[in-house]
């Protein structure tokens, strides 16, 4: 009995005592790369949404665009793309680039500087959120 | 989720900055900006509830675009924001799940459009 009860408070206490586990992304060389490829995609993804409204716009909304070698559907009641954003966009295409570049480095094993990554990714929040809101009209 | 994040914030911000917006719309986006901002600070934020929260951002820009007395460009930038926090949310849930730099491409800058050169000024004949 005193074994069994023993036991139980071992199991007990091990459980209590589990660290938090956190389980690694698929396909990702650890955390820092994990936290870099999601920054990018959503980035990649609200740049490209907001450049094909720019490109349809600049050409007076035709069926289509053609942004960064994919066709994209124009929305013929997007409205006129804001000048004084444009170059706020390309900012934040500049730094969406760089943290492509070095986070494609840090995931290859080419470079290794985790803290670098993290104010590339920094910079980059900060551009999208200046383009997306000069967009916006804000 | 850092950027979906950054740009469900930046939504009520663009839509108080829209002119002519009526006292009871600005008190409901007031109401649902500070409900959500607790959950978007709280950092546990799931996809779903980004879903609900965006869900009510487009629902209040839908009801803005039936008030004809709203200028029209403002609405549809606003629209076109919602649709680039949505392509972000979408992504962000297939990039928490795999990591595929393969996926992601560099991108080319967009031209700058030509300043408009100021109209002389005649002085005198």
């Amino acid at each position: 009995m005193k074994k069994i009860f023993a036991m139980l408070v071992l199991l007990v206490f091990t459980v209590g005592c589990a660290k938090t586990v956190t389980v690694p992304v698929p396909g990702s060389t650890g955390t820092p790369d994990a936290i870099a490829f999601r920054v990018a995609a959503d980035a990649q993804a609200a740049l490209n949404s907001i450049k094909t409204w720019e490109q349809c716009a600049d050409a007076q909304f035709p069926v289509t665009v053609v942004v960064d070698g994919n066709a994209q559907v124009c929305d013929p009641k997007a409205g006129p793309f804001p000048a004084s954003a444009v170059p706020l966009l390309n900012s934040a295409i500049t730094a969406y680039n760089d943290l492509v570049a070095a986070g494609k480095a840090f995931h290859d094993g080419t470079s290794t500087d985790a803290t670098g990554l993290q104010s590339l990714e920094t910079n980059l929040q900060n551009n999208v959120s200046a383009a997306i809101g000069a967009a916006g009209g804000k | 989720m850092g950027i979906t994040v950054l740009l469900l914030n930046l939504l009520p911000m663009v839509l108080q900055a829209i002119p002519g917006i009526s006292a009871k719309m600005t008190q409901l986006i007031s109401d649902v900006a500070s409900g959500t901002s607790t959950l978007l600070k709280s950092g546990v934020l799931t996809h779903p509830t980004a879903s609900t929260i965006l869900a009510s951002w487009v629902g209040i820009i839908s009801t803005l675009q039936n008030d004809p007395s709203l200028p029209t460009t403002s609405l549809q930038a606003v629209t076109q924001l919602g649709k680039a926090v949505q392509a972000a949310l979408l992504q962000d849930e297939l990039a928490a799940r795999m990591v595929d730099w393969s996926t992601i491409r560099q991108m080319g800058l967009v031209p700058v459009p030509a300043l408009t050169p100021p109209t002389p000024i005649k002085i005198g004949s």
